[in-house]
């Protein structure tokens, strides 16, 4: 089976693909692809790849793709967060829809929404470092940096020991700049705290590599979410003060970044499309790795 | 004997400062050189002690000290340099564009590299994200250069 993930800054396709990497080695028909969009057009994509599953973006839905369409057989997954508005000469088999909201025609089925997940192939195996530790990390990456965030970041830096990193650069002596998957998994392992400023999961992989993780946003009843700054103050005290919050705060959200993995999403994903095989398969292999 | 590696030198505050505490030094018995392709410096004085272009220093075998966090990284392929330092004297990273961690890491998180701070709050700042300074020294004051010649000799 060849699958096809285009190579957009998408978090939700690098997780998918993350997933299904991570099975090819023990799976040799499981195939995955990464099309470089810029550099080769749709129709040479599927002439030379012919894939079996292939994840699309609406910006890739031109007459190409009706021409495509006539040619070959495939399954598709639509990504998008707006309303498909163009006639499609094939529906997709799933659409994964990046809007909070219910922006999709009712028409299409199989409409999957998503959220805040672990993604553990880019946390696996992280390891304490005494040369990383630090009192609070947070990752720039997915935040919105608006004055909020900006006071929080200030606020936080100036008042605890913070290490801040990721994507997006920070105009803190405290952001220490972009981290490849590795040092990004260490540096959370090797934090006290974790606070996630953006929207896709950063407190669930620091719940997987049980170290006690805040949100900004509300994400699920078992993370502490802080509106304010006096909340974030008094959850930060909290868990860095009392051993007996954190004794029952680390193995409860654990337990609950176990049940809400990337592994979770693709394979439910796979099993909407029809793939049950596939998706048995990533179910299996989460087992293995929690 | 301790030696000082620059990209080039310009007429800036931590070149000054440095230029007058290095003539300082040259009437102690602490020695040291330059390592420097480009001096272009116009306001600050001469400068009394030796400078030798930046490639000399692969044979220096002494107490390596840079400001410059670009230098730094060949800081641990300069083979006989006995001590290096980097010193952060403005607190450089925050201003380098595109920074990657890995940068940082290898140079500031080095066993075989210590680190200098200007002040007490930067010491406090850098231990933080890095390490403990080795030394405090303001504004390269000559008497802490003397101590890191004679602590580390």
């Amino acid at each position: 089976m060849k699958i096809i993930i285009p190579s957009l800054p998408i978090p939700i396709l690098t997780y998918i693909a993350q997933c299904i990497e991570s099975v090819t080695d023990t799976n040799e028909d499981i195939e995955l692809l990464v099309w470089n969009i810029n550099q080769k057009s749709i129709l040479d994509m599927f002439d030379e790849t012919q894939p079996d599953i292939v994840f699309l973006h609406p910006s890739q839905l031109n007459s190409s793709f009706n021409i495509i369409c006539k040619d070959f057989s495939f399954k598709y997954v639509l990504i998008t967060g707006e309303d498909v508005s163009v006639s499609l000469p094939q529906s997709p088999n799933a659409i994964i829809n990046l809007s909070r909201s219910n922006t999709i025609d009712k028409q299409y089925k199989n409409v999957i929404y998503t959220q805040p997940m672990t993604n553990i192939p880019n946390i696996y195996n992280a390891q304490h470092s005494d040369r990383l530790q630090s009192t609070i990390v947070i990752d720039s990456s997915f935040a919105t940096l608006n004055n909020d965030i900006m006071g929080l970041l200030t606020y936080v830096a100036s008042a605890y020991p913070t290490k801040i990193i990721g994507q997006q650069p920070i105009p803190l002596h405290q952001y220490l700049g972009k981290v490849d998957m590795i040092n990004r998994a260490n540096l959370f392992k090797s934090a006290k705290i974790v606070i996630d400023i953006g929207t896709v999961g950063d407190c669930w992989d620091a719940a997987y590599l049980q170290v006690p993780a805040l949100s900004i946003y509300p994400s699920n009843s078992t993370i502490f979410h802080c509106v304010n700054l006096a909340l974030l103050k008094l959850h930060i005290d909290s868990l860095l003060n009392n051993d007996l919050v954190r004794k029952k705060y680390i193995p409860e959200t654990y337990k609950e970044a176990c049940n809400n993995t990337s592994f979770h999403f693709s394979s439910n994903l796979f099993k909407t499309i029809n793939e049950p095989r596939l998706a048995k398969i990533l179910l299996d292999t989460l087992e293995t790795l929690i | 004997m301790i030696g000082i590696l620059k990209s080039s030198i310009h007429d800036i505050d931590q070149n000054i400062f440095m230029i007058h505490n290095l003539n300082k030094l040259t009437n102690t018995s602490t020695q040291s050189c330059l390592f420097c392709d480009d001096n272009a410096t116009i306001v600050a004085p001469p400068i009394h002690t030796n400078i030798f272009p930046r490639i000399q220093v692969l044979y220096f075998n002494d107490i390596l000290i840079t400001d410059d966090l670009t230098e730094a990284q060949s800081l641990l392929h300069i083979p006989n340099a006995r001590k290096r330092f980097i010193y952060l004297y403005h607190l450089e990273w925050k201003y380098i564009e595109n920074i990657r961690f890995q940068q940082i890491e290898t140079i500031l998180l080095n066993d075989n590299i210590e680190l200098i701070a200007r002040s007490d709050s930067h010491g406090k700042l850098i231990k933080q994200l890095f390490k403990e300074p080795k030394y405090i020294m303001p504004e390269w004051d000559y008497e802490v250069l003397i101590r890191i010649d004679h602590d580390e000799t």
